[in-house]
């Protein structure tokens, strides 16, 4: 089996295993002899009473082993930043979806039947499913926050032009393909062995122990890989280890929770839907002079990570504009649908995108290409500090913008759409670009830590273990590429062990595309540590010329060697002193055995210098921004409202990328994902408040077919990136964000038939399309 | 007389015979946790994002022993064990050449960096394993074409079009050679050229596969049983809840409903003809309804499911019907009393209700050729392009004379409770000169016949629109391709 060993294009981790469907998911795992599954009652009332639960019928089923509700659990209340929701309800519903009991059982017929028997009895209350109605209700979570700068309100008033508006969009399912996941062993001493598909193993350890009364030494998470996650797995995966937990704890038997995708979407939160009031003044140039933007996301009925993607939603308000005077105030608001959570971007790429919308209003009322607004008002253009105060340094936004433009040949080719829009009846033509300036680091400072266990082996092996998980994303090649280079070995000599909290504890999840960050960073500190005591002995070999030791002899290591003239590649290590000696990489591991010197290291790391003052708006949260644009162009058929992507062209910073290969994968399957939630991809709820948008025949991701036809990614040379691991730059979020340009070209597109798009929303659905063309057609 | 009570079939050509009611079992669950072959992934257990994909392969009826077989993708989520009676089946622990070795296609996905999460991972090898049976140099359409059934949420897919397209194929062993043997291909043939009626009940289940069509209408009359075609709608039924009774008339053994037969004037469309053969049937005289084809459901589901089943599925939405209302097909159906033909157009009587008896069954479809004048369009408004129900669908149908409309049909799907044909609208449209019809003055009439409901698919103020819409598009096509041949003459 081959592994092109190209060093630093090295395939997926489990590239191997993925193609010959041997890679092990929660669900792949063998059951154990008496293993039980586990199966989850939930609400079909989005708000109400729980009066009462009778579960005894449910327990005469043959079967049927347990049914456990909120009395079984030692704690109930949890939330991954506010504790307002509970694993099982105890009285207040407040989502469609919601569980009410756990069934533990040794078939899913059992299970079925046991959901039919168990008998609530349920007081159903009015529920708030809308941003409006939560605001006229007061019904929020959270404080209202607000970042500010300048004179907002008295530029308004004396501005030459001014405009306002709301801009909505909605919300997007995540569509992991492995949906939530867990299996439990009960093992000795009350220890519980998890195994779940979670992005934060710690948060799951943490979790099970409380809820289940435990000592957080007794229960360990083991997270070997998710089939998805994109956010999705980073609060709510732990909810269903904690019932597995439940069941396994209470029984004695392994327990196995594994949902269906139905009821994954169903009960699992989203993307937040975001409504955000606006008014915006400029000079006749396109230049913002200032922005005063109210930006309200629906939570859903608990706060789960809401207030934190408030506040990075509201960090990325001016995407990549100066805006001297500005007024940015985030509101969540409480509404009884499934609690909205992390989703790749977090928030920012709702920002963005108000921004980006209110930018194509700006055009559009000065009769100006878009395209020259951006550029006159991008960072580098104006001034350099955000509204927050953080001066955006190292800035390659104004040349990105520059060579994208140039390279995409977007001037020749607007010109060519406004003719081919002049004739044809059918199909209407748009182009856009649109930048990301997205910002690396979790904003809640103490979030930015990680730390790594390097064990070297004596035949010259190593196993790493970090606290990030794998998801696909590629970490896991990443951290083999730089312990392999830090030590001068064959990245095959290298093993990434599967996360878990006992190797690895008080580990941040991994998720706001930090994880090569934090984890790389810690896993080269962690082999530094190691290489510092081998090169000292290897500085004391060379200079004895590899004599043997006596037997009362022992090498330590000296604080007056020195090692600098030790470099060790392609697993020998050699010393400039003396270029005719040489000794394996594997052979001095064995000597720093049998000298009693560590060859373990445990790395830690924290990203230094950053802070975010939530209460005032100020800091400087981030380590730095991670750059690109994208510039798209598409049809809409006036008749159908059927949108093509016809192509598209990224621009991406990513400093000097880790592994080209996998980041160009990264930005890809990022853009696609944001070009989804801009397009096809529509959450729907009925009138009960269930999502019934709960399967791939009713939520359309892209297919393979909706991938523009034509389609470059090029990175962006940027050698000026020092303040991360190896120069480079963390890559998950931000190019989702670009797929925002394929929603500024169909509104570029319609605005081109004459048409009011003020209102239009996103996802550009074949209907928000044919909304915008045909507005008194939804008047009747 | 003989009797089977058990099915055989092969996975990846170890031989395997369900003798109990695992019979029942989506194939995918059967896979997974009977035989531990867990690379099949499901996802959404109803067909429609390819995580499950898997190939299989039976000899056609009166193949010869050494006729190789023909490899085609499945979802084996919503295909039950009793549908692989007779098969060989691939899975993805199938496709490695040896332990040491990828396969060409496996190795390409490597190389182009073509998984991430790698759960669909194993459906996408399978389709573009698939793929490689039959076309070994296939181009970049090609691959999209082959893959639109299997979604993927990480790469964005451009990586897989890639390692699709560079496939090192020189010395590439195919499936069909690899696992050639003659043993497994004589018992497969027995199972499905000498046929023998096969009879499974357990508990209260039951399952029939008569060999003859008198034998089903007399066990449809006898026992009620639920129909099988291609199952691939039924099995999502099951997987979700909605259909519990095991209780299945499999009419997989009747070699004459295999039969697409064209006649002078029609095309004749036996029952258990998948849509995949049924494509290469349309190309030379229904054009248009081929070209349609490419956006129905996916190749795993098309080569499995039947238009007969989509008939009788009826729902409102279907995407193979409007185009039968438009040409006027006839349903041939059997039972007690004998055959007897039923316009389709008078064969939906409202919401999934049909024109024909519980023990009546479909046995085939009659699709009248059109006239060679005839301009003809079929549209379909989804969500997304490809593998998507319809939101909005017409196919419609017109003829002119000197300038003169002289015939017209429109079926409209998705804006009732029924498919149905706006004979008002068309009568009206009929004697007109068709450069001067102003279809927006006709909206009116058409917004009258229609009874559109809002749902997840899109508004009922949408559903309007669309329908209207659409109408106006096929006029103005109409009248530019009229213009046009005026012009050329």
């Amino acid at each position: 089996m081959s592994f092109k060993m190209s060093h630093k294009n090295l395939p997926h981790d489990s590239a191997v295993t993925h193609v010959t469907g041997a890679s092990q998911f929660i669900d792949d795992r063998p059951p154990q002899r008496g293993e039980l599954l586990v199966g989850l009652l939930y609400s079909t009332t989005a708000k109400g009473i729980l009066k009462s639960i009778d579960v005894r019928p449910a327990l005469e089923i043959d079967g049927v082993v347990g049914v456990y509700t909120s009395q079984d659990l030692q704690h109930n209340i949890w939330g991954p930043i506010i504790h307002d929701q509970p694993l099982i309800v105890e009285r207040e519903i407040g989502f469609y979806g919601e569980v009410l009991a756990v069934i533990a059982a040794e078939t899913y017929e059992a299970i079925s039947e046991a959901k039919r028997r168990i008998v609530v009895d349920i007081e159903e209350l009015t529920p708030i499913f809308t941003i409006d109605e939560a605001k006229a209700q007061g019904q929020f979570i959270g404080d209202v926050r607000t970042i500010e700068r300048g004179d907002v309100d008295g530029t308004l008033a004396s501005a030459a032009h001014r405009l306002s508006g709301t801009f909505r969009c909605n919300g997007q399912d995540h569509f992991y393909l492995e949906s939530q996941a867990a299996i439990v062993y009960p093992n000795e001493q009350g220890q519980l062995e998890v195994h779940a598909s979670s992005q934060h193993p710690t948060e799951t350890q943490h979790l099970v122990a409380e809820a289940l009364g435990l000592g957080f030494h007794q229960v360990v998470c083991i997270v070997k890989r998710m089939g998805g996650a994109f956010g999705g797995k980073e609060a709510q995966a732990a909810p269903f280890a904690v019932y597995a937990a439940l069941v396994a704890h209470n029984t004695g038997r392994a327990a196995r929770c594994v949902i269906t995708k139905d009821d994954d979407m169903v009960m699992t939160g989203n993307r937040h839907p975001f409504q955000n009031d606006w008014q915006v003044s400029f000079d006749e140039t396109g230049v913002i002079q200032a922005l005063d933007v109210d930006i309200y996301s629906n939570g859903g009925a608990y706060a789960d990570l809401s207030t934190s993607v408030m506040e990075r939603a509201m960090l990325h308000a001016e995407n990549a504009y100066f805006i001297p005077n500005a007024r940015i105030r985030g509101t969540v608001c409480r509404i009884n649908i499934h609690p909205n959570t992390a989703f790749r971007g977090f928030g920012g790429p709702q920002g963005i995108a108000t921004m980006e919308s209110i930018i194509e209003e700006i055009a559009t009322h000065l009769d100006l290409d878009p395209y020259d607004v951006r550029r006159s008002n991008v960072y580098g253009a104006q001034g350099s500090v955000t509204p927050y105060g953080q001066e955006v340094a190292n800035n390659t936004l104004p040349d990105i913008f520059d060579q994208l433009s140039v390279n995409s040949d977007y001037k020749d080719r607007r010109l060519a759409i406004e003719a081919h829009n002049a004739t044809n009846p059918t199909l209407l033509k748009g182009i856009s670009i649109t930048p990301v300036k997205f910002g690396i680091s979790f904003t809640s400072r103490f979030l930015n830590q990680g730390n790594a266990l390097v064990n070297l082996h004596t035949d010259g092996t190593v196993q790493v273990a970090t606290g990030g998980t794998e998801m696909g994303q590629g970490l896991f090649a990443k951290i083999r590429y730089v312990v392999a280079s830090s030590f001068g070995i064959d990245p095959s000599d290298v093993m990434v062990m599967p996360t878990r909290t006992d190797k690895n504890h008080n580990t941040s999840p991994t998720a706001a595309s930090s994880g090569s960050d934090i984890n790389c960073a810690a896993a080269e500190l962690a082999c530094e540590q190691i290489l510092s005591r081998m090169k000292n002995v290897a500085a004391q070999m060379f200079s004895n010329q590899f004599r043997p030791l006596a037997a009362d002899e022992e090498y330590e290591v000296l604080s007056d060697v020195d090692d600098s003239t030790i470099s060790i590649d392609d697993g020998i290590v050699r010393d400039s002193r003396f270029p005719d000696a040489q000794m394996m990489f594997k052979e001095l591991c064995g000597v720093c055995y049998m000298n009693r010197i560590s060859l373990s290291g445990y790395g830690f790391f924290k990203i230094p210098g950053i802070y975010f003052d939530k209460v005032v708006g100020q800091g400087i949260p981030f380590l730095y921004y991670t750059n690109g644009a994208s510039c798209s162009e598409v049809t809409i058929d006036r008749y159908t409202g059927e949108l093509k992507v016809l192509r598209t062209d990224i621009l991406m910073d990513l400093g000097r990328p880790l592994n080209p290969g996998l980041d160009e994968g990264q930005v890809c399957g990022a853009f696609v994902q944001g070009m989804g939630w801009a397009t096809t991809e529509n959450v729907y709820y009925n009138d009960k408040g269930m999502q019934v948008s709960h399967s791939p025949t009713t939520y359309k991701i892209p297919s393979i077919q909706d991938v523009p036809r034509e389609f470059s990614i090029q990175f962006f040379e940027n050698h000026g990136n020092v303040v991360n691991v190896r120069k480079s730059k963390a890559v998950g979020e931000p190019p989702l964000v670009l797929g925002l340009s394929v929603w500024t070209a169909a509104k570029n597109a319609l605005q081109s038939s004459g048409v009011d798009t003020s209102n239009f929303e996103l996802p550009a659905t074949n209907e928000e399309n044919l909304r915008t063309l045909e507005p008194d057609a939804w008047m009747h | 007389m003989s009797v089977r009570n058990h099915v055989v079939f092969y996975i990846n050509g170890q031989r395997v015979s369900v003798t109990d009611d695992r019979i029942f079992m989506p194939l995918a669950n059967f896979l997974r946790y009977e035989a531990e072959r867990t690379g099949t992934k499901i996802v959404c257990a109803e067909g429609d994002c390819g995580a499950c994909t898997v190939l299989f392969a039976s000899p056609e009826f009166g193949a010869s022993p050494m006729t190789q077989l023909s490899y085609k993708s499945c979802n084996s989520c919503i295909v039950p064990v009793y549908k692989m009676d007779g098969c060989s089946i691939i899975t993805v622990e199938g496709v490695q050449t040896d332990r040491q070795t990828l396969d060409p296609v496996q190795q390409a996905f490597v190389d182009c960096n073509a998984s991430q999460c790698g759960f669909c991972t194993p459906g996408f090898i399978m389709s573009s394993v698939g793929l490689y049976e039959q076309n070994a140099n296939p181009t970049a359409e090609n691959v999209k074409n082959e893959l639109t059934g299997n979604l993927c949420r990480c790469t964005g897919y451009d990586a897989i079009i890639k390692a699709g397209c560079s496939v090192e194929t020189e010395g590439r062993q195919l499936l069909r050679d690899r696992y050639f043997d003659e043993k497994m291909h004589s018992e497969l043939l027995s199972i499905q050229s000498q046929p023998v009626q096969m009879v499974f009940e357990h508990k209260g289940a039951r399952y029939d596969a008569p060999v003859s069509l008198t034998e089903a209408v007399q066990l449809l009359q006898a026992e009620g049983a639920r129909l099988i075609a291609g199952s691939t709608d039924l099995g999502v039924q099951i997987n979700k809840g909605r259909h519990t009774e095991k209780r299945f008339l499999d009419l997989r053994l009747i070699d004459s409903l295999y039969r697409c037969i064209e006649t002078e004037t029609a095309l004749v469309i036996g029952a258990r003809v998948t849509f995949a053969e049924l494509r290469t049937h349309l190309q030379t005289h229904f054009p248009e309804y081929a070209e349609y084809m490419n956006l129905f459901a996916s190749p795993q589901i098309r080569n499995v499911g039947t238009m007969v089943g989509n008939i009788a599925n009826a729902s409102p939405i279907a995407d193979s019907t409007p185009y039968l209302l438009m040409a006027n097909a006839r349903i041939g159906v059997i039972g007690p009393n004998g055959r007897r033909e039923i316009p389709i157009t008078d064969f939906y009587l409202g919401y999934k209700t049909l024109a024909m008896a519980p023990d009546e069954l479909i046995e085939s479809v009659t699709l009248p050729k059109p006239h060679p004048n005839d301009f003809i369009r079929v549209f379909k408004i989804s969500a997304r392009r490809d593998l998507d129900i319809a939101c909005v669908n017409l196919a419609a149908s017109i003829r002119v004379e000197e300038d003169v409309i002289v015939a017209c049909q429109l079926a409209f799907g998705g804006v009732g409770p029924v498919i149905i044909r706006t004979s008002e609208l068309e009568d009206t449209l009929i004697g007109q000169c068709l450069p001067t019809v102003s279809s927006t003055e006709l909206l009116p009439l058409l917004r009258s016949l229609i009874t559109p409901i809002s749902d997840v698919r899109g508004s009922q103020q949408f559903r309007f629109v669309a329908a209207g819409n659409l109408f106006r598009k096929f006029i103005s096509e109409a009248q530019v391709s009229l213009t046009s041949l005026m012009v050329s003459q």
